[in-house]
Parts: structure tokens; C-alpha cells; sequence
């Protein structure tokens, strides 16, 4: 297979092995740095910032090292009263993706009472009733979030489930995959959204498993790296995103396991700790979890189990007693 | 020292400002890499119809004014009862500018946007120019399209909307798509907005407006698009977009679209070269290309193995049938010239899936779960309960082995894997397998 183009070369000095501490210490240092411009930058996806730092040191069984206290009173502030959503920081509004952030972050830390959940409730509810968001954007990952959220409050059933579910399945391609909205073209993350969803609702056998798994191994290249679309260059995010889909099908065994283990370890920066797209790359913490949730769904045992459907602990998610569906066959 | 660095950052504003004065004639924006303030002048450029912005003063600039933007104007708690006077507006529509020019990914800037427009603050148009040069900076800025999707519901749902205008913003849309897929390869939100602005159209109620001229002309772009960026899959998404459009031209539309397109030649070619050897079908290409849609149908797949009494539109499967054999000829001649590319291959699959898809609908039947299985008749719901979900019996599946058409499509395909093979192209072998095992051939290949 060395026809690929769009694909990257390992070089010999690349990481070889799992370097936990160094992970650790960069994320517990990540951000401490309030005034700087990269902070105010990225200051709309910060509630995302903080479930994708948490879960990765939950994995490494190092979260004690995260201010919690501080965290679940950013939380709490982040919290909309009239719409009952959660912001992403304070100040900006409350949107579906930071909701579940912020919900996956308290249900780690078992602290859900720290928020009105009947108002996160009222305002997931509300998307399904409009038909999209606010502004009428339809999107499979709004979907996701919104099956995510109730069923981590217990609450799916305050949506309709089945026109949830026949949303995301009116999405499929002929190839199996699944785009954002209907007759959207397929994409790895989108795949992953959707098959999470029908995980979640216990709809899986709508799946066309065999043709989605076909389309979901060819994305695995010669480095070993997986893409998210035909022709792209690999990036450690679609270990994640494949992996956890194949892993809900039951068909991780069809991609060359060592080889994804070797990229996802090459794309770690030996000195400043973390992981990155692709080796050599700048690190940060979106691609430090999907790196070590990646090594957890391989199989790494010094990291925690982790859950393909939720991308949460499996204790979690065990504690809460959710049983996201996986097909057997 | 921080007076002075205010005053500076003050200036910035006012001077993108007056470049915005010219907001509809502006092309692009961008930040141009300069690493001190070593001229000491204005880092706002203006040069035919394009603004920059050197970079050195990017921090301090953005710093400010999303500072300011969020406490003034996002304040938590208070967003319900906030109000804006045309007194603040001003200086809250600057802020805002400045602000998602150099980060469009706020989406809770773009939804004060909303608000203003909604107030009339803002200008429905403009808001279209100044969307246009936040994507030509990012043209993956599903923000920005969002956003302009808003903005062209709002547009379109104003019933007085002349002719002229409705074309204005039609080739607008159209350019800006396609300027970002250009700047962006693979662009996932801009194929996909396009996708949507057509299927807007589609419910454009005007009697000046012939949807049918669209996808012929999005048709024709996409083919030419399409020869020009082999590997990029998103174009070729829309490509297939446009193909299904395409099956449901209506009649002086169809006639229009094959002027100058002699697609029955193609088709009828290769039939001619890939009969089944054994067969008695003795028909010349002079005689295919006078058959009827209906004789030719019925050549190809002859009879049905219907429980109800629908009549089935053979003009409607033929043309069909054309349109995806041109397809099957550009993509033969696509992957000969540029060897192994996989987006070249992919969409063969799906002209593959789309042939097969005829055949299946024609006899009734579908796949499901890797098994065929009777389906209902689309047409009358014909559904009798032993039928329904029934799974089929060896006559079904003769029927479609047997067919002209499934002999040509499969001979044509084990011959291109094989020429294909032999030019040193690795996907031949995938796609070979793909066959075999994902749409089910392994026991006929």
C-alpha cells in the first residue's frame, strides 16, 4: 500500500512509548495563563477545554491534580436561567456542544446537582421542538449532544427518541457512512455522532454495519494514522473517532491495531508533553484525550478503560448505570 | 504606555472603518505577516478591493475589542432584557466587525448579528458582504455560512423580492461556494452549503424561476470541477448531488440538457462492447441508438417479477440509465489518466451502487443487511404480508443475473480492474473486493 499520497512518514527518533507523566504535567499546566492571547482566543470552546483536560487525566487516573471546586463554580455560573443552557464561558450563550460538555465533566465528578437539570432539560427539549438550534441550524452532532446530555441526567426519554433516531438515519450515504444533515457527504466525526447516537437510543441494527465498517477501515493509511475522508492526512482525532465507531460495531479487529499504536505514540512531544494531529506537530489538549482514549480503546492497560460511545470512563458511566448498546455480530 | 496602545488600537478601528465604507466592493481580507510596527504607519491596507491587517498589531487589537464587545454587550445574565439604542449601536457593530474578522469561530458574536439585524440595525445585504470577507479569510467558517444561510431564509421569505435581485444573490451564493472550495480543498462547508442553497431553491416559489436551469448549470460546473480536482471527494459529493437532480429534469428541460450531449452514443457504446458473449441479443449500435426509452429498457431488463399492476416509467429509468453510464465513461477515462487515486475510485462506487440500484428497484427488490429481500412497489404500496420483508427465493435473484444490464455492468467492471491492474493502480484490487464481499458479487466474480 504505498500508493497514498496524502499520508506523513514516521521518522526514527519519533516517541515509542507512553510517556504519562509528561502528559499529566501539561495538562495540569495548561492554561494557567489567564491573560494571554491563546486563552482569549479559544475562550468559546472552554467548557469543551475543560471536559477534554479532565477526561484525559481521569484516564491517567489524574485528576486530582484539576481544580474541581473551581471548576463546578465556573460551571454552575455558565448555567443560562431562562434557557436553562450552558455557555461555553461566561458571557457567551448557551449552546448544545457545551452543555454536554459541562454535563460530562459534572457526571464525572458525580456532582450534577450542581446544576439546574431540569433547566438543561427544558432547553435540550427545546431544540427537538424547533427543529434545530436558536437560529434553526440542523446538525447529527446536535442530535448526539442532545441523546448525550438526557441520558446522562436519565432523562432521555423528555425527547421524542424515535424521530431523534430517524433524523440521524435519514443521513446515511450509500456507502454507510453519515454526514451532518441529510445528503451530507460521509465524515469520520459525523460517523461517529451518528452511530453514538443510535448506541445511545439502542437502535444499532439500523446500521448498515458491514459497509460502514468497510468504509471506516480504508481510512487507516500507510503510517498507520486514520483520516477522517478519502484523501486526507491522517490525524490522531480520527483514532478516536474510528475507533470508538468501529469499537460500537464490534469490528475493531478489522484495522491493523499495532500500526495506529505506533502513530498515536508518534504523536506525542516528548518534551513538552501531550499529543498532536500528526507527529512533530503542536500539541494541545483536544488531541491529548483522543490520543490516550485511543490508547485505552487499543487495549493499553496503564490507561483507564474507556467508554467508545460517551469517550467518559467506563467506571463512569458503570456508576451511572448506562448501558449504551454495541452490536454483538 | 497603555493610553498610548489604546489610542493606537482606537485608530485601527477607525481606519478599517473607512475601508469598510466600500463594504460591497470588497473582495477579500487577510493578515499580512509583519513583525514590528517598523514603518510607524496605519497597519490597515487597502489595495484593489482587498483589506489587510499586519500581523503585529493582531493581539493588541483583538485583546481590546473582545474585552470590550463581551462586557459591554454579552453581558451574563442580563442578555434578555439588554437593550440597544442606535446611540450604542454604532460603536457595538464596529466592535463586532473588528472582533470576528480576526476570530469568526464566536459564534455568540454572530448571534448579536442576529439580534441587530432582527432590530434593523443592520443591514441584510451588507451582512452578506460582510460574511463574504470573514470565508474569503476562512472558508471553513460553518460559523459564517450558518450565519448566511440566516440571513437567505430571511432574504428568500420576502415575497416582493424582484427577479433581478433574486439572480443577484442566486449568482452571488454560487461564486462565494465556489471561491471557498477553491481557496479550501475538501471543504466540508462550503460543498455542503451549496448543497443546501439548491435544495433552497427547490422551494423558491416564483414562476420567473426554473429550478431545472440550475441543475443543469450546477450539473455542468460540477463536471468540469470535478476533472480539475480528482482528489478531493467533496466535490465529487456534490457531483452525485447533482446527478440525482439531473434524473428529474422535466421534458423541455431534458431536451435542453442533451442539445449539445449525445448520451444515448454512450450509453449504446458500452452496451455493444460488453453483451454477454453467449447471448442471443442481436441488435447492431445503429439499432440502439433508434430504440425507444421503453425497447431499451425492456431489452436490458426485461421482464419484472411485479405482484401489482404498476406501469413502470421506462422513459424515466432510461434516462437514468444515460446519465449514469456518461458518468461511468468520464470516470473511466478520469482514473486511466490519473492513476491511483482513491476519490476517483469511490466515486465509482457510487455510479456502481446508483446501476445497481435500478436493477434492484426494477425487480422489486432491496438490500438489507447484506440480504436481499422483496420490497414493497413504490408506486401503489402494494404490500402483502408474506411479501413484505420476505427474503427472496433463487428466481429474484436470477432475474437480476440474468439481466442485459447487470451482465454489462459486471463485464465492463471486471475488464476496467483488470486494464486498471495492469496500469500499476493499486485501488483496482480494492475495488475488486469491494464488489466481491460490500455490494455482494462474490459468488458471480
Amino acid at each position: 500500500m504505498a500508493f497514498t499520497k496524502n499520508d506523513v512518514k514516521l521518522s526514527g527518533d519519533v516517541p515509542k512509548t507512553l510517556l504519562l507523566q509528561k502528559h499529566s504535567d501539561y495538562l495540569a499546566s495548561y492554561g494557567l495563563n489567564k491573560d494571554d492571547f491563546e486563552y482569549c482566543m479559544t475562550e468559546h470552546l472552554r467548557m469543551s477545554g475543560i471536559y477534554w483536560t479532565l477526561t484525559a487525566m481521569e484516564l491517567m487516573n489524574q485528576s486530582s491534580r484539576m481544580p474541581k471546586e473551581e471548576i463546578i463554580e465556573f460551571i454552575t455560573s455558565c448555567q443560562d436561567n431562562e434557557s436553562g443552557g450552558i455557555s461555553a464561558s461566561i458571557g457567551h450563550d448557551p449552546h448544545i456542544l457545551y452543555t454536554l460538555s459541562a454535563v460530562q465533566v459534572l457526571a464525572m465528578y458525580d456532582r450534577l446537582d450542581a446544576i439546574d437539570i431540569e433547566g438543561v432539560v427544558r432547553f435540550v427539549t427545546s431544540m427537538q421542538q424547533e427543529d434545530g438550534d436558536k437560529w434553526g441550524e440542523v446538525d447529527t452532532r446536535f442530535s448526539f449532544c442532545a441523546v448525550m446530555t438526557l441520558s446522562l441526567l436519565q432523562q432521555l426519554d423528555a425527547i421524542n427518541v424515535t424521530k431523534a433516531v430517524h433524523f440521524v438515519l435519514s443521513c446515511m450515504n450509500f456507502d454507510g457512512g453519515f454526514g451532518s444533515r441529510p445528503g451530507s457527504e460521509s465524515h469520520a466525526g459525523l460517523i461517529y455522532c451518528c452511530v453514538g447516537t443510535l448506541s445511545i437510543c439502542k437502535r444499532m441494527e439500523a446500521l448498515h454495519a458491514d459497509e460502514l465498517a468497510w468504509w471506516l477501515c480504508e481510512r487507516q493509511l500507510p503510517s498507520g494514522g486514520l483520516n477522517g475522508r478519502p484523501e486526507k492526512l491522517p490525524d490522531l482525532c480520527y483514532s478516536w473517532w474510528v475507533m470508538s465507531s468501529l469499537s460500537m460495531l464490534n469490528r475493531i479487529h478489522w484495522v491493523d491495531k499495532d500500526n495506529l499504536e505506533k502513530f498515536i505514540l508518534a504523536c506525542q512531544d516528548a518534551e513538552t508533553g501531550g499529543f498532536s494531529d500528526r507527529p512533530g506537530n503542536i500539541t494541545d489538549p483536544f488531541h491529548t484525550l483522543f490520543g490516550l482514549a485511543g490508547l485505552s480503546l487499543l487495549g493499553n492497560t496503564s490507561i483507564k478503560h474507556v467508554n467508545p460511545t460517551y469517550c467518559m470512563p467506563q467506571e463512569t458511566i458503570d456508576r451511572l448505570k448506562l448501558e449504551p448498546q454495541k452490536l454483538h455480530i | 504606555m497603555e493610553d498610548d496602545k489604546f489610542a493606537l488600537v482606537e485608530r485601527i478601528i477607525k481606519d478599517i472603518h473607512a475601508v469598510f465604507s466600500r463594504i460591497a466592493e470588497l473582495r477579500s481580507f487577510d493578515i499580512v505577516p509583519v513583525d514590528t510596527n517598523f514603518r510607524n504607519k496605519s497597519p490597515v491596507l487597502y489595495l484593489e478591493n482587498c483589506l489587510g491587517l499586519e500581523s503585529w498589531c493582531i493581539k493588541h487589537v483583538y485583546m481590546y475589542c473582545y474585552s470590550e464587545v463581551m462586557d459591554r454587550y454579552c453581558p451574563k445574565g442580563r442578555r434578555k432584557v439588554f437593550k440597544v439604542s442606535s446611540l450604542n449601536s454604532d460603536r457595538m457593530i464596529k466592535l463586532l466587525n473588528v472582533t470576528l474578522l480576526l476570530n469568526p469561530d464566536l459564534s455568540t458574536l454572530w448571534n448579536r448579528r442576529r439580534m441587530l439585524v432582527e432590530k434593523s440595525m443592520l443591514d441584510n445585504y451588507n451582512e452578506l458582504h460582510f460574511t463574504r470577507l470573514v470565508i474569503s479569510r476562512k472558508p471553513k467558517c460553518n460559523d459564517a455560512f450558518a450565519y448566511r444561510r440566516w440571513l437567505l431564509n430571511i432574504i428568500f421569505a420576502d415575497k416582493s423580492l424582484q427577479m433581478n435581485s433574486i439572480r443577484d444573490v442566486i449568482n452571488e451564493e454560487f461564486n462565494i461556494c465556489t471561491q471557498a472550495s477553491d481557496r479550501s480543498p475538501n471543504n466540508y462547508h462550503s460543498w455542503n452549503h451549496r448543497m443546501w442553497f439548491v435544495n433552497k431553491l427547490k422551494t423558491l416559489d416564483n414562476p420567473l424561476f426554473d429550478i431545472n436551469n440550475q441543475y443543469i448549470k450546477e450539473y455542468n460546473f460540477s463536471e468540469q470541477w470535478t476533472a480539475k480536482n480528482v482528489s478531493d471527494y467533496s466535490c465529487f459529493h456534490y457531483r452525485q448531488f447533482c446527478i440525482k437532480n439531473n434524473y428529474s429534469l422535466n421534458e423541455e428541460s431534458w431536451k435542453k440538457f442533451t442539445t449539445n450531449l449525445n448520451l444515448r452514443k454512450v450509453l449504446v457504446k458500452i452496451l455493444a462492447t460488453n453483451f454477454p458473449i453467449d447471448s442471443t441479443i442481436q441488435v447492431s449500435e445503429e439499432d440502439l441508438l433508434a430504440y425507444s426509452e421503453s425497447n431499451l429498457v425492456n431489452l436490458l431488463l426485461y421482464h419484472t417479477v411485479k405482484n401489482c399492476s404498476c406501469i413502470l416509467d421506462n422513459v424515466y429509468i432510461c434516462r437514468k440509465l444515460e446519465i449514469i453510464f456518461h458518468e461511468l465513461a468520464i470516470n473511466n477515462e478520469l482514473i486511466q489518466f490519473y492513476k491511483q487515486h482513491e476519490t476517483l475510485w469511490y466515486h465509482r462506487r457510487f455510479i456502481v451502487h446508483e446501476i445497481i440500484e435500478i436493477i434492484y428497484e426494477h425487480f422489486c427488490l432491496t438490500k438489507s443487511n447484506g440480504v436481499l429481500v422483496r420490497n414493497t412497489c413504490k408506486k401503489c404500496t402494494y404490500d402483502e404480508e408474506q411479501q413484505k420483508q420476505a427474503k427472496i427465493v433463487r428466481y429474484d435473484t436470477n432475474c437480476i443475473y440474468s439481466s442485459v444490464l447487470f451482465n454489462v455492468m459486471l463485464t465492463h467492471e471486471k475488464k476496467f480492474i483488470e486494464e486498471m491492474r495492469n496500469n500499476l493502480d493499486n485501488y483496482a484490487d480494492r475495488h475488486e473486493k469491494y464488489l466481491k464481499f460490500v455490494e455482494g458479487f462474490h459468488h458471480v466474480m
